[in-house]
């Protein structure tokens, strides 16, 4: 069951919490189908999008009652457009110097750094939403047997193209940053350049695979 | 061009921020007080969204290196220029050699030194506005620093008439509309956080406000939600029950409850609160917030139709 509030009179938030008259939650892609949908009209500033919610910043506050109804109304039809989506391979160096991390990870899972490489680069990831950091992308798809809790103690500085994985998720930082996440490996790929036209190499609903390189 | 001869403990170059990249995760960035940037910049027939230095907390010093039409606004922060007092709101002449000082005061935090032209900086992201974190915008994404040296673009107009402009007063009594997550806590609650004020944290930067009280222990919680877009005015509960009210700087996305938003019209305010300066809240409805914005810009029309009339006489 969908469900919608209005934060301000510019906000609408649209998210999959159950409410007592339903347990359906709502599927992940439905947000990305939504943001596919607003995309294509001119009355937003901003649509964002996360695991379970989407907030759309309106132009014009005037227009809330009409997207309101036109989203509650319509959101079963929209449906997402893999087409959009781009395949990432991301080159990734593990463990030693470059995953900082994964030598206490092991131990904490009690698997072999080998067999947490082998898991990590064998499945395919989606960019669930983007957030924390410009071009930071939640990737969506890390294997149960790897999911942990973040640090107890976050790092104050994570270098920039540090391959990491807390809770559920995996993730690259675009840049240095202080961070809690479990540093695995490391990429040079370039995720976030303000000076190009299209700043961040990931957008919600593409997809990422990691490959480990041999040093 | 303008020198910066010291920028005092943070300046940076701002305009009114950056649009059309939340989802990407680039934060808005942007004046802290855009009410403030727009009157300065209508006032020396620049555009709304030309970029202007915001200046923190003062101990800054500039030297002008040519003459130029300048409006200081946000508070004046006890400026002089060659000792002479500067006051906010007024369009000001300074000619070359003349030396600009915001001593800074007790009362307020942030001034936005504004000139006739806009600053000269090229535009990332379709903005001026300097992303601190993100090291881009702005002059080469930092801070302004000693020696700086500030290019200008020509003037609209010239010469700028001598005009000034009133700012709608700093308040620290700040109306919030409800938020997703006051639903999980009850009405005593609600009341016990409007009933007393909350003090400002020296920790609190251009990301947000950080507030406390001495009855912290009663805001502590273990309430989990799931990551939502979060933006300027949201008002976020951390474990801890120190609240936060997120500034342009702010990221986009966060996983703390949302126990408000301030209304559009107050979220200035926050411009001018500094470390244990007390904070009021008050939850409102929707159409306070309406009818507040629209205050707001009616306030902006009056300045328009007298700017307006003054190029007449």
């Amino acid at each position: 069951m969908l469900n919608c509030y209005v934060l301000s009179p510019s906000i609408l938030v649209f998210d999959g919490i159950a409410d007592k008259s339903s347990t359906e939650s709502v599927a992940p892609l439905t947000f990305l189908a939504i943001q596919q949908h607003c995309t294509l009209y001119e009355d937003f500033i901003d649509i964002v999008p996360t695991a379970n919610s989407i907030t759309l910043y309106l132009r014009d506050p005037k227009r809330r009652e009409f997207w309101r109804n036109y989203i509650l109304e319509h959101y079963l039809k929209f449906e997402y457009q893999r087409a959009d989506a781009t395949v990432h391979c991301v080159p990734t160096r593990y463990g030693g110097a470059y995953g900082t991390d994964l030598a206490a990870l092991s131990t904490l899972l009690s698997q072999s750094v080998d067999e947490i490489i082998m898991q990590h680069s064998a499945f395919e990831y989606m960019v669930s939403f983007m957030g924390f950091l410009p071009g930071f992308g939640y990737l969506t798809g890390l294997p149960p047997a790897l999911h942990v809790p973040r640090k107890a103690v976050p790092s104050t500085k994570v270098p920039s193209g540090s391959v990491a994985i807390a809770e559920a998720l995996s993730a690259i930082y675009p840049s240095a940053s202080p961070g809690g996440w479990h540093v695995i490996g490391q990429t040079d790929l370039k995720l976030f350049d303000p000076n190009s036209t299209h700043p961040c190499l990931f957008k919600p609903g593409d997809i990422v695979r990691f490959e480990a390189l041999n040093d | 061009m303008i020198e910066v001869v010291n920028p005092g403990p943070l300046s940076t170059v701002q305009d009114l921020g950056r649009f059309g990249y939340r989802q990407q995760g680039i934060p808005q960035s942007g004046v802290l007080d855009p009410l403030a940037l727009i009157i300065g910049n209508r006032l020396l027939g620049n555009r709304d969204d030309d970029a202007a230095i915001e200046i923190t907390a003062g101990n800054a010093v500039f030297h002008f290196l040519e003459d130029c039409s300048f409006v200081l606004m946000g508070s004046s922060l006890n400026a002089t220029l060659n000792d002479m007092p500067v006051h906010r709101g007024w369009c000001m002449q300074a000619k070359q050699g003349n030396v600009l000082r915001l001593k800074g005061s007790q009362y307020a935090l942030r001034s936005y030194l504004c000139f006739a032209g806009g600053i000269d900086v090229p535009q990332i992201l379709n903005s001026r506005s300097t992303d601190i974190q993100g090291q881009f915008g702005g002059l080469s994404g930092v801070p302004l620093q000693s020696g700086t040296v500030i290019s200008l673009f020509k003037p609209q107009q010239i010469p700028v008439p001598k005009q000034g402009a009133l700012q709608p007063s700093y308040l620290n009594h700040i109306r919030v509309l409800p938020g997703p997550h006051l639903a999980c806590f009850d009405e005593h609650w609600k009341c016990r956080f409007t009933e007393k004020p909350w003090l400002v944290q020296l920790s609190s930067n251009r990301m947000g406000t950080r507030l406390m009280r001495d009855d912290v222990e009663f805001f502590n919680h273990n309430i989990r939600i799931p990551s939502q877009a979060v933006h300027p005015g949201v008002i976020q509960l951390p474990p801890s029950g120190e609240a936060m009210v997120l500034l342009a700087d702010c990221q986009t996305t966060g996983g703390y409850p949302i126990i408000g938003q301030v209304i559009e019209a107050d979220l200035r305010h926050f411009t001018q609160l500094g470390s244990s300066q007390p904070v009021y809240f008050e939850f409102v409805d929707i159409n306070t917030a309406v009818t507040a914005h629209q205050t707001t810009l009616f306030h902006l029309n009056r300045i328009n139709i007298a700017i307006e009339n003054n190029k007449k006489k």
